[in-house]
């Protein structure tokens, strides 16, 4: 069975940084030199066609929607609603930027399905980015709503013992969320060509009568309808299923941080 | 023994052990959350939606497990 | 920098240049979907809805200014409905007075007539009396000049006669 299981192809390198980290750091962290590769063009692919998509969903706006107006505005009222429900109604500010996490990493994760281009969240960079956007907004609300030393505190509680444990926990919050989303999305991708591979030796090895010099002209026939069903599970259900519960833990995260208005009235009374 | 005989032994014995608890605490979940919607019909879509999420974040360790495996058969260990 | 071919990153690893293009790709998408697409369309909803509120606020308002008039109009028109009573009433009280003055003023001026016409029989009987008094003093006379065979002076014949028909007339 022909199968390798890479990474992102690297299309541009700096050879300067490249020889500078080269053997240093280890492999996890990647070569510093690798400037653009697949998962640049394919995060910039997928910019442009979502730009592309809303130029077309917000044109012709009107007081008496056509048909398209009223699918963008249900969408969008899903949206507003699931907004509501999690964060409060205080929070909706934050819908803009969850509907565009949420858009990003599904595009992101179907765009491997056409065969052209890598998932872009099949890359742990890409999720991890993410993932740090959201940890740097629920510290940064953290500290606006309590001030540094009170989210230096706030580590401390409830008993100053599990100050270890949190500090772990504030740490594996965007770690869990990253690795989550490319496990799901790489793994779903290696299971599809692991298919493709086993089909097609199992196409070729049904015609296991024929003479040796014959068999390497069978096509793989069975790649033909079997993996569009699975496809339908790994790539486009897990793509947003994990896209949601992203854009959701994300939400409930920073809804955490940033309380009521009104209870501080209340207190203050 | 070999060093791909011992990557493939790992591999097979991370993913085996690693795949019994998710499936059985997302089994459970499945299972209380059938109960509920037996109890009362007319919350049904909100209860299967936080199932699909409460099963998302719970097969989260089972996807560690599954990424170390491929680790270990692709990428290898120095 | 150069072109590589036929080099490939590991599975599983973090490269920095490909976060940071993460990070610009999502920071202009943010942008451009928050002011092309999700500023528009929030104000058409909330005007659409502020619209509509509006219609149901003047709708609400109109009907409830609309039961208030009624309930008023109804006041008036039981009021009104009391009044003309009232006016019935006094007027036939009107009536009732008027005809009972009425009635009396008729007996009144009946009697009076009977009264007025008793007098006149009075009259009328006094004169007859009289005029019977002297026709009969008259045919008394003739008579009695015939029986008598003479005549007595009218004087005498009148005295005569008056204390006949007074010693009858009592």
């Amino acid at each position: 069975m022909e199968l390798e299981v890479n990474g992102p192809k690297v299309f541009v390198r700096i050879d300067e940084l490249y020889q500078m980290f080269a053997g240093t750091i280890a492999d996890i962290f990647g070569n510093f030199g690798n400037l653009i590769t697949q998962t640049t063009v394919s995060l910039f692919v997928v910019t442009a066609l979502l730009m592309v998509l809303g130029y077309i969903a917000s044109r012709k706006i009107e007081k008496r929607p056509g048909g398209l107006q009223v699918l963008v505005e249900k969408v969008l009222n899903m949206l507003y609603d699931l907004v509501e429900q999690t964060m409060g109604k205080h929070n909706l500010k934050f819908a803009p930027y969850i509907g565009t996490l949420f858009v990003s990493c599904m595009f992101g994760s179907l765009i491997g399905t056409t065969m052209i281009f890598r998932s872009t969240t099949a890359d742990l960079s890409v999720t991890l980015a993410y993932a740090l956007v959201t940890s740097v907004m629920v510290w940064y609300h953290n500290i606006k709503a309590n001030g540094f030393i009170g989210w230096l505190k706030g580590f401390t509680e409830p008993i100053v013992v599990m100050t270890p444990m949190n500090l772990i926990s504030e740490v594996a919050q965007p770690v869990a969320m990253a690795f989550r989303h490319f496990g799901n999305v790489a793994g779903g991708g290696v299971l599809t060509s692991l298919i493709y591979a086993a089909l097609a030796v199992a196409s070729k090895a049904i015609f296991s009568w024929l003479p040796a010099y014959l068999i390497t002209f069978v096509p793989p026939f069975l790649q033909v309808g079997i993996p569009a069903f699975l496809s339908l599970y790994f790539d486009f259900f897990s793509a947003f299923v994990q896209a949601f519960v992203f854009c959701l833990l994300t939400m409930v995260y920073v809804a955490g941080a940033c309380p009521p208005p009104a209870e501080e009235d209340n207190a203050n009374i | 023994m070999d060093v791909n005989a011992a990557r493939a032994l790992g591999a097979a014995i991370c993913m085996g052990i690693g795949s019994i608890a998710p499936a059985i605490g997302e089994g459970l979940a499945v299972c209380k959350t059938l109960e509920s919607m037996a109890r009362q019909p007319e919350i049904a879509g909100d209860l299967r939606t936080t199932m699909i999420l409460g099963c998302a974040v719970t097969e989260t360790t089972g996807i560690y497990s599954l990424v170390v495996a491929l680790l270990l058969i692709f990428i290898g260990v120095n | 920098m150069s072109v590589v071919m036929d080099a490939f990153e590991s599975f599983v690893g973090v490269n920095v240049w490909t976060m940071l293009f993460a990070w610009c790709n999502l920071l202009i998408l943010y942008l451009f979907l928050k002011k092309i697409l999700f500023k528009p369309m929030k104000n058409m909803i909330d005007s659409r809805q502020k619209e509509i509120d509006d219609m149901y606020k003047n709708a609400s308002d109109a009907e409830t200014d609309a039961n208030a008039m009624k309930v008023s109009y109804e006041e008036k028109l039981s009021h009104a409905n009391e009044e003309s009573e009232e006016i019935l009433k006094t007027a036939l009280r009107r009536a009732q007075l008027k005809e009972e003055e009425i009635i009396r003023e008729a007996q009144l001026e009946a009697s009076r007539i009977h009264e007025r016409a008793q007098e006149e029989i009075e009259l009328e009987k006094k004169h007859a009396l009289s005029e019977v008094k002297n026709e009969v003093s008259e045919m008394a006379i003739s008579i009695a000049g015939a029986v008598i065979g003479r005549e007595v002076s009218e004087k005498e014949h009148a005295e005569f006669i008056d204390s006949f028909i007074d010693s009858i007339g009592e």
